[in-house]
């Protein structure tokens, strides 16, 4: 899903800084982020325009790819980034999964250069990609005589794994949604009944058929009891082979494995708009309730009321201005979709067309700060 | 219209009372205060302020023949005011109360004045020459709850208080030294200091603004549940007629004469009602008379004046379905105080605002601004929108007759 | 449905109209005190018999009245989940800001999700009928509110999962 990016911000800033260096600078930096990622880029004054990076991630499951390194599925992706610019270093550095050399110098010099970097600095979501990718790809190579298979456990994020379970015909990824505060729950629950109605739409046949239930499904019976026990209850996808072809492999894989990030940004959203409208609504009354006041009174209580507000505004201008300046430190610590995700949001939900409805509804804007 | 003068002193008025002259009028604004201002060249000028209360001044009375003023607070605490040259002099009244003070009256005579106090005790206070306070003398025990109002009969003696147990109660404040014994009246002896004479148990509700009718023959106090009750003939056996009306409590009442009365309350019109020989009077709007048997004992019930209520003294534009929505108050009423439940009325009309009416918020006081020997008949109110209104009744032709 | 609602709000109104009739009333208990007795309730020749005025089993308002206050108990209709959360976080967003309101009493009354507290003081320096205007208002808002939220978050949902499925 393109909303999230799948360049790491600050994997991106440091590889531009380096490349933009006038001269060449000594550069040994430990970079890590959330996810158990953890890269190391290094560049050294006697070796200009070459830069290794090297990078840890944990595997989407556990099981076969573990003992073996990376599948030569993943290397191919990770090569076809960039070939002139990109070498995979064999074997590579102690306690990473991958080494790579990038050679700037092999870098157009033109806008094509920050798009390339850009592409390196998703090396991760490459990788990760790559094993989905891999195991979907097979969807049609298996025989109906195979049957059902024992559901394997992918994660991509610590603490919220889903479920790929290969069945005849097609692949089924079950996703258990947890949440932390009840009304989050509730939230959640009402977007998965919108999201079934919206598929079973005539319109959207040819999206996988998506159902939503509050036990597990068969299909995961048998697996440990804590991954079975949600408050959100189940969501599943039926891969089926058309979903996996050419292009549309990427763009279902990356779906899959944000799924999660989607559903919890979309209810953090709900819970913004929620208190935005609030807040309207109660200046309303508000304003109500001081028109029943008797006029000599009036003055000084409603000064009162703005004093307070005043103060609440310029608060907040004061605190945008400080985080402006701290805001590339930052970045570099925080989790990646978080901060992207917002430029890219924006951007998608303002192009939204023709939508008007008779309840007032309105623009969709990221939560909180713009309170 | 009846109401010949407005004038909007403060945000809130407590209470207010005229001087002798009615040059000058005393009033609490809400606060702990007493303004005091003078009618000069048809504007009105602050001319004192009366500080010496640490509370809200509840209750103000200004006497007409030795011009002292009184004042009680929520503080507990109560000062007599005379004029010496320019200013008020404040003596101090041992009230000896734990609770706050609610109303005060002077008697007749001027020499004694009662509160009504939260301590569900009324104080009657008189004058100690060697001292130069007041002392009081306090009738306890009697009392099931605050007392809101008290009013002196004229004969000096005889005390009449209301409370918010529902009760009325008429006692004696004889006070040796201070009242001369009259041996013209009825009864052999004279009763003592604090006896009661009688208790009247009309009203479930709580009970304001009792008044005497100028002869003392005639008993007046409202009840929160709309209803105003006349008692004639104060002894073992009293007669008592209540008069219910479909509108929102009264406060406070007044005598006008003999057979008129005006109740002020949260109407923020004045009523009137005035007493009939021949029976039942229908005239204008609402007439209601609605005869309740009370079941205390020995209150007789035959009715020798009916009273009914005439009609509202300001001007009150009425929508079509007022009677319909005075039922629902009613209804409304019914089971704020426990009476029997009518059905719910389908109506959905909305009920009729009060417009056109002088005060913009209940009123709580009445006073009565007559000048002797005159015959036209004036009163004030002043109430919770801090306006003083005067109201004449000279040209209200169809009330004459009962003036 | 609509109709009800009248009849609701005009019962309402009308019991307020004859509850608020309020007054300065300093304390028995303390001295030199005065506290709302509706609140208090140490007196009970002080308060008034307590109305209940039901919509249907889920809404009913309560209003309890003294000599000096007087206490008004909402319970808002919630016919699901989500208005079920909704109506919470919205009557305890309102009730947290109560200071904005003046009559708004910062807890709800046991049972009921929002209740008002209106003294004499209220009455002194607010117009009655405005007042009473207010609450019947803040009654109407408060459902129309809820039924739009729950609305405007079931369209949200709607579009968020159009988006997400137009990936495939």
């Amino acid at each position: 899903m393109a909303s999230f990016e799948r360049a790491s911000p600050a994997l991106k800033e440091i590889l531009l800084r380096i490349y933009n260096a006038e001269k060449p600078i000594e550069v040994d930096h430990h970079l890590y982020e959330f996810g158990s990622v953890e890269y190391h880029i290094k560049s050294s004054v006697s070796e200009p325009q070459v830069t290794y990076l090297s990078i840890s991630t944990p595997f989407l499951s556990q099981g076969v790819f573990l003992s073996y390194g990376l599948s030569p599925f993943t290397l191919k992706m990770v090569r076809q980034i960039s070939t002139d610019v990109l070498h995979i270093v064999e074997p590579a550095n102690d306690g990473y999964q991958l080494t790579l050399r990038l050679d700037f110098s092999k870098l157009p010099h033109n806008k094509e250069s920050l798009k390339i970097i850009t592409e390196v600095s998703s090396v991760q979501a490459v990788i990760l990609s790559s094993q989905l990718k891999e195991m979907l790809q097979n969807v049609n190579s298996w025989d109906s005589s195979q049957g059902m298979h024992k559901p394997i456990k992918l994660i991509y994020h610590p603490k919220e794994p889903f479920y790929v379970i290969r069945q005849p015909q097609k692949i089924v990824a079950v996703f258990p949604m947890r949440f932390k505060d009840n009304s989050d729950v509730i939230i959640a629950t009402s977007f998965f009944q919108e999201l079934m109605d919206v598929v079973s739409l005539k319109k959207w046949a040819k999206v996988p058929p998506c159902n939503w239930s509050p036990i597990p499904p068969l299909e995961l019976r048998g697996e440990p009891f804590e991954d079975l026990s949600t408050n959100g209850g189940f969501v599943s996808f039926d891969i089926s082979s058309h979903h996996v072809e050419g292009k549309r492999l990427d763009k279902t894989v990356w779906s899959l494995l944000n799924f999660y990030a989607y559903v919890k940004h979309h209810v953090k959203c709900t819970r913004g708009f929620i208190q935005r409208r609030m807040r309207r609504r109660l200046d309303n009354l508000v304003k109500v309730l001081e028109n029943s006041r008797v006029e000599d009174g009036q003055i000084k209580k409603v000064q009162g009321w703005k004093k307070m507000r005043k103060m609440v505004g310029s608060k907040s201008k004061m605190i945008k201005r400080r985080w402006g300046d701290l805001g590339k430190k930052i970045k570099r610590i925080r989790f990646r979709i978080k901060i992207h995700g917002f430029a890219r949001f924006r951007r998608r939900w303002l192009t939204m067309p023709s939508f008007s409805s008779s309840t007032g509804y309105t623009k969709l804007q990221t939560n909180g700060n713009n309170n | 219209m009846a109401a010949i003068a407005v004038h909007q002193f403060a945000q809130c008025i407590t209470c207010h009372a005229w001087s002798p002259d009615h040059s000058m009028v005393a009033f609490c604004p809400n606060n702990n205060e007493v303004h005091i201002y003078k009618l000069v060249n048809d504007k009105w000028e602050k001319v004192h302020v009366l500080q010496k209360h640490d509370q809200i001044v509840s209750g103000i009375d200004w006497s007409v023949k030795s011009n002292r003023i009184v004042s009680v607070s929520h503080d507990r605490n109560s000062y007599v005011w005379s004029q010496e040259g320019p200013e008020w002099v404040p003596t101090l009244v041992i009230l000896r109360l734990n609770r706050a003070a609610l109303c005060v009256q002077w008697s007749p005579k001027e020499n004694k004045f009662a509160v009504g106090s939260g301590a569900k005790t009324v104080c009657v206070c008189y004058y100690e020459q060697e001292n130069n306070w007041w002392v009081s003398k306090v009738i306890r025990k009697k009392h099931d709850s605050s007392v809101t109002s008290v009013a002196w009969h004229p004969n000096n003696i005889l005390l009449a208080t209301t409370s918010t147990d529902g009760k009325c109660r008429v006692f004696s404040t004889f006070i040796k030294g201070v009242d001369t014994r009259e041996s013209k009246t009825g009864s052999s002896s004279d009763p003592k200091f604090g006896e009661q004479i009688v208790q009247l148990d009309l009203s479930s509700s709580w009970t304001f603004g009792v008044k005497w009718s100028p002869s003392g023959n005639t008993l007046a106090y409202v009840g929160h549940n709309s209803m105003i009750y006349f008692v004639d003939d104060i002894s073992p056996s009293p007669l008592a007629q209540n008069l219910a009306f479909r509108n929102l409590p009264l406060r406070d009442v007044l005598f006008v004469s003999e057979k008129m009365v005006i109740g002020v309350g949260f109407d923020c019109n004045p009523m009137v009602f005035a007493a009939d020989k021949s029976g039942l009077w229908y005239v204008r709007f609402i007439v209601t008379v609605i005869f309740y048997t009370c079941f205390v004992t020995s209150i007789r019930f035959l009715v020798l004046f009916s009273r009914s209520f005439i009609r509202f003294l300001g001007e009150r534009r009425e929508s079509l379905s007022g009677p319909k929505s005075g039922s629902q108050f009613s209804e409304a009423f019914g089971k704020l105080y426990g009476q029997a439940k009518h059905g719910l009325s389908n109506d959905t009309v909305e009920p009729s605002k009060i417009q056109g009416a002088v005060h913009d918020n209940c009123i709580n006081c009445i006073a009565l601004l007559n000048k002797k020997g005159s015959q036209t008949k004036r009163f004030s109110t002043s109430g919770m929108d801090g306006k003083v209104v005067i109201w004449d009744l000279g040209n209200q032709q169809d009330l004459k007759e009962y003036l | 449905m609509a109709s009800t609602l009248r009849l609701y709000l005009t019962c309402i109104r009308n019991t307020l109209e004859a509850a608020m009739c309020l007054q300065n009333f300093p304390c028995q208990e303390v001295e030199r005190h005065n506290k709302p007795e509706v609140e208090l309730k140490t007196s009970p020749e002080l308060l008034l018999n307590p109305v209940l005025i039901c919509r249907n089993e889920a809404e009913k308002c309560l209003i309890e009245t003294s000599i000096n206050s007087l206490r008004i108990s909402l319970k808002v209709k919630q016919a699901d989940e989500l208005e079920n959360i909704l109506a919470k976080k919205f009557l305890r967003f309102l009730s947290m800001r109560a200071e904005a309101f003046q009559v708004l009493r910062r807890k709800p009354v046991q049972g009921y999700d929002i209740s008002f507290l209106i003294t004499n003081y209220h009455c002194e320096e607010l117009q009655k009928q405005k007042l009473i205007d207010f609450i019947v208002q803040f009654m109407e808002d408060i459902d129309k509110e809820i039924s739009e939220l729950k609305m405007s978050v079931s369209t949200r949902g709607r579009l968020v999962a159009t988006e997400f499925l137009k990936q495939f």
